[in-house]
C-alpha cells in the first residue's frame, strides 16, 4: 500500500507545483499586457497632444515677443521653451521605451505576431528614436521655434509607434482570452 | 443615465448663468479654480448643488474647470497676454503683476486631472506673459 501511496504523493505535489505555474505564469501574463495597455495609454494622452506640442514649437509666439524688442525677453522665451520641449521629449521617449519593453516581456511571448508585425514595430521604435535625437540636437543648436518641423515628424512617429503596439496588443490580449478559455472550467471536452 | 443628464443640465446651467457673464477665459479659469476646495480637491457651488445635487455639481465645475485650463493652455502668448492684462486691470493691476509673479498663485488654477505637459507649458507661458506686462509697465513708467 505505502508503494503506492508514496509515489501518489509525490505526483499530485508534482501536478501542484505545475497548475501554480501555470496559473501564477498566466496571471502575471496578464497584469503585463494591462501594464503595457496603461502605458500605452498614458503616453497617448500625456504625451502626445498635439495642440500641445504644437504651441511648444510655434513661431508665433516668438514673433510676438521679438516685436516686444527686448532681447531678456527672448531669451526668457527661448529658455523656457526649451525646458518645456525637453521635458516633452525625455517623458515621451522613456514612456515609449516603457512600452516597448513590456512588448518585449509580455505581448510578444503571448502572441505568436507575423514577422512583418515584428518588423513593423521594431522600425517605428528605432525610427522614434533616429527622430527623437535629431530634435534633441536641434533644439540645443537652434532653439524649439527652428525645430518644429521635425517636432512634427517625431509626434508622426510616436504615433505610428502608438498604432502598431495598440495592434499587437489587441493581437495579445485577445490571444490571451482565448488561453484563459481553454484552460478554465468552461474547457471542451474533447 | 438620469445621472449624465443631469451632469450635462449642470454644466449648461454653470456655462450659462455663471461662467458667461465672466469676462475672458482667465476670469473663468480663476473663478472655476477657486470654488475648489484645496484640501479635498472637490468643487462646491451652493446654488448649482441647490439645482442639482452636491456631487453633480462637483462633477459640472471639475469638468468646466478642465475645458476652461485647456482653453488657456493651448492659447498664443499673444492672446494671453492680452488676456491677462485684461484680467489683472480688472483686479489692481501694478501689484497684481509683481505678486502673480512672487507668489505664483496660478499654479492653483490648474485642475487636478490636467496632463503634466499641460501643466508645464501653460505654467511656462503665464510666467512669460506676466514678464512681459511687467517689462511694459517699467516702461510706461520710465515714459
Amino acid at each position: 500500500m505505502t508503494q503506492i501511496i508514496f509515489p501518489l504523493a509525490i505526483g499530485l505535489l508534482l501536478l501542484g507545483v505545475m497548475l501554480y505555474w501555470l496559473l501564477h505564469g498566466d496571471t502575471s501574463r496578464n497584469f503585463e499586457l494591462s501594464n503595457a495597455r496603461d502605458a500605452l495609454a498614458h503616453l497617448r494622452s500625456d504625451f502626445l497632444p498635439s495642440n500641445i506640442v504644437d504651441r511648444i514649437f510655434d513661431h508665433d509666439d516668438f514673433a510676438f515677443v521679438l516685436d516686444e524688442k527686448e532681447a531678456g525677453l527672448l531669451r526668457l522665451l527661448q529658455a523656457e521653451r526649451k525646458t518645456v520641449a525637453t521635458y516633452w521629449l525625455r517623458h515621451t521617449r522613456r514612456q515609449t521605451t516603457l512600452v516597448m519593453s513590456l512588448y518585449l516581456k509580455s505581448a510578444r511571448q503571448s502572441a505568436r505576431l507575423s514577422v512583418a508585425l515584428e518588423l513593423q514595430i521594431a522600425l517605428n521604435y528605432l525610427l522614434f528614436l533616429t527622430a527623437c535625437n535629431s530634435l534633441q540636437s536641434l533644439i540645443w543648436l537652434r532653439g524649439p521655434a527652428r525645430a518644429r518641423k521635425i517636432a512634427q515628424q517625431t509626434m508622426a512617429a510616436a504615433t505610428r509607434f502608438c498604432t502598431v503596439s495598440e495592434k499587437m496588443l489587441t493581437l495579445a490580449e485577445a490571444r490571451y482570452a482565448g488561453l484563459a478559455k481553454m484552460s478554465g472550467p468552461e474547457r471542451p471536452v474533447t | 443615465m438620469l445621472t449624465r443628464m443631469h451632469a450635462r443640465a449642470a454644466v449648461q446651467d454653470l456655462k450659462n448663468r455663471t461662467l458667461a457673464p465672466l469676462h475672458g477665459d482667465i476670469a473663468r479659469l480663476v473663478y472655476l479654480s477657486a470654488t475648489r476646495d484645496y484640501n479635498s480637491g472637490k468643487y462646491y457651488h451652493d446654488g448649482l448643488a441647490l439645482r442639482f445635487t452636491e456631487e453633480i455639481a462637483n462633477q459640472a465645475l471639475a469638468q468646466c474647470h478642465a475645458e476652461s485650463f485647456q482653453k488657456v493652455a493651448e492659447i498664443p502668448l499673444r492672446e494671453l497676454v492680452g488676456q491677462l492684462q485684461e484680467y489683472l486691470e480688472s483686479v489692481c493691476a501694478d501689484e497684481a503683476i509683481q505678486t502673480w509673479l512672487d507668489l505664483e498663485p496660478y499654479r492653483m488654477l490648474m485642475p487636478l486631472t490636467c496632463d503634466p505637459l499641460s501643466a508645464k507649458l501653460f505654467c511656462s507661458n503665464v510666467m512669460i506673459a506676466l514678464t512681459i506686462l511687467e517689462s511694459r509697465a517699467k516702461k510706461q513708467r520710465k515714459n
